[in-house]
């Protein structure tokens, strides 16, 4: 174990403790605080996972008012963040059972994913922070990886956008280990000719 | 070097060039550097993940401020009411730890009496068992029925 994750584990824990305790008092400062560390990430997985900006904020209060409900089964053990996506990505399933949209019927089918439509994804409105070229980059990356499916999409922004350890994204998705590989080599394999197209024409 | 070998190392290598930013091992790290820079398809894996991963940083997504404050204002409300549940259920829990403390406490001295009773008056064995069975699990079962009573009453309103 290096120096730096010997002296994170605890201090992780330590946090992770302080959180469960928080939860289970249902205690609004420890809420809100999380609610500001974690906004723009949650909603940004939201997001990558439907691929609708207006879906996803729905699904974002939603995922805070199930934390709230169901805050006494974060034992505080393991990482917050993971235990949240969790949260969110069940929602996103129930959600999209209601509204009966087939690709997200993936993320709790693996055998279906072959079958998986690939979804219409669409950016997140620019809000006042967004620098133009920010924006620009953003558009690229979201064409690209709108042609992913779903659990592949997932993985990737998991895996390289939230630097989720392998073993983490299996914890978020419940999926075993073997199967976030296999979705990960599979996610980039789709991604490369899409990022080398879009590449090149930026460069040109 | 044979294609099987050469297979073997570029598994290992996409292995750890998906683990990027993880910790690794020195050895591996130099494995790694060393077989991308003589394998053209795990350069061009590498070169993947690198747009991958510098396109998916420079996209932005940020969470409107309102919308967060309204998720706030809503889980804040949401834990109030929470929170006052909580409070009745407390006399609740402690009522049932006196009653559960109680039962055991009073069980050896209740059977005496019952059984002193039954025999001074003759009755028969099942009848004065089953009135010790009775009053040993009477407060139990009155906390437990006022308990179910009131979650039920909480999930009603809630
Ligand atoms: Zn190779």
């Amino acid at each position: 174990m290096s120096f730096a994750a010997l002296v994170a584990t605890p201090w992780l824990e330590r946090e992770g403790a302080k959180i469960a305790r928080g939860l289970r008092r249902h205690d609004p400062d420890t809420l809100d605080h999380l609610i500001e560390v974690y906004q723009h990430r949650l909603l940004r997985y939201l997001v990558y996972l439907t691929g609708n900006r207006e879906f996803a904020e729905d699904l974002f209060q939603e995922t805070w008012m199930r934390v709230l409900e169901r805050g006494n089964q974060y034992n505080g053990k393991s990482r917050f963040d993971t235990w949240l996506f969790a949260i969110a990505r069940h929602l996103v399933i129930d959600a999209s059972r209601k509204k009966s949209c087939l690709s997200l019927e993936a993320l709790t089918n693996p055998a279906e994913e072959s079958n998986v439509a690939t979804m219409e994804f669409a950016s997140a409105e620019p809000t006042p922070f967004e620098h133009s070229h920010m924006r620009e980059e953003s558009e690229r990356v979201d064409s690209a990886l709108s042609h992913l499916d779903a659990v592949q999409r997932e993985v990737v922004m998991l895996r390289f956008q939230e630097e989720m350890s392998l073993d983490e994204i299996a914890e978020v998705t419940g999926a075993p280990l073997s199967t976030v590989k296999s979705r990960l080599y599979r996610g980039l394999e789709a991604l490369r000719p899409r990022l080398e197209m879009t590449g090149k024409a930026v460069n040109a | 070097m044979s294609p099987k070998n050469i297979r073997m190392d570029c598994d290992r290598a996409l292995d750890l060039l998906i683990a990027r930013g993880l910790e690794q091992s020195e050895h591996d790290s130099e494995f790694l550097q060393s077989h991308v820079a003589s394998c053209p398809s795990c350069t061009e894996q590498s070169q993947t993940i690198n747009r991958a991963v510098n396109d998916m940083r420079s996209s932005v997504t940020y969470a409107n401020p309102a919308m967060v404050r309204a998720t706030q204002m809503r889980v804040r409300a949401r834990a109030a009411e929470l929170r006052a549940q909580q409070e009745t259920m407390r006399p609740l829990w402690i009522s049932s730890a006196l009653a559960l403390g109680w039962a055991v406490v009073s069980m050896p001295l209740l059977w005496q009496g019952f059984s002193w009773l039954g025999h001074a008056t003759h009755m028969p064995e099942l009848v004065w068992q089953t009135g010790f069975g009775i009053m040993a699990l009477a407060p139990i079962t009155a906390v437990g029925t006022i308990g179910l009573a009131s979650k039920f009453h909480n999930k009603a309103t809630s």
